[in-house]
């Protein structure tokens, strides 16, 4: 595996998914890599050794599934300037969510007609969406599928909710 | 059934504020850390014990430090 230069070290792990999405595409092999190995090679990538009590868990995207991770500290996490659209779209959820007990619920439950109608995001029957939660000691590491969000403008009545990183 | 158990959350929630005038940042550590829940049901359960809004910003800000959070790999 050869990891690709200006890898993320220090990074966010927003950061560290921006670049892991462009990154599998011109390393074949780093994405089995982190599928299969994900500790020692996010410890190649990120400088650092994932810590002993964290286990993370490295998905992909494919054209047929998208993910959506809840994560633990999401209600917090503000969305970053130079974001992804899947960075912005969990961000957006983690945001009504923050309002609106019970709405990761109706994600996980019925993802598409909830994400159809509050986030403007329509999904096509063939793809999959899959509702990942974190725990305070397991994260998950999702190498997105861009394509999935090309088109997606998110509604302004969300964004003007989302909170922005100064 | 989810809704019996996060019920029993915010009750506790509740009478921990009321019984022992904990500190917002209190309860959403004790919430966090030993139940294990995750950003939005902290923030649920503060609001339905009745904490003011800016004590519920200032208390989730402290239980989820993403600066200083072992799941962000910046802190690794």
């Amino acid at each position: 595996m050869a990891i690709q230069e200006k890898a993320p070290v220090g990074a966010s792990r927003n950061a560290l998914e921006a670049w892991l999405a462009s990154a599998v595409e011109a390393d074949a092999d780093l994405l089995s890599s982190l599928l299969q190995n994900t500790h020692p090679t996010l410890a190649q990538i990120v400088g650092r050794a994932v810590p002993a009590d964290i286990k993370v868990t490295a998905v992909a995207e494919t054209p047929t599934d998208l993910y959506i991770v809840r994560r633990f500290e999401g209600g917090t996490e503000p969305a970053e300037a130079q974001g992804t659209q899947a960075q912005l779209l969990r961000t957006a959820i983690h945001t009504i969510a923050m309002d609106e007990e019970g709405f990761w619920d109706k994600i996980a439950n019925t993802p598409k007609p909830v994400l159809q109608q509050r986030l403007g995001l329509t999904v096509p029957p063939e793809v999959n969406v899959k509702v990942l939660t974190e725990t305070t000691n397991s994260a998950y590491l999702v190498v997105h599928h861009p394509a999935h969000l090309a088109a997606w403008t998110p509604p302004v009545e969300v964004m003007q909710r989302v909170p922005v990183k100064k | 059934m989810m809704h019996a158990v996060d019920y029993d959350f915010h009750q506790i929630a509740a009478a921990v504020k009321s019984e022992f005038n904990l500190a917002a940042t209190d309860v959403a550590n004790v919430v966090k850390n030993t139940l294990g829940l995750p950003s939005d049901m902290v923030n649920a359960v503060l609001k339905v014990a009745g904490y003011v809004v800016g004590d519920i910003e200032k208390a989730m800000s402290s239980a989820f430090d993403r600066a200083a959070s072992h799941l962000n790999p910046s802190h690794w």
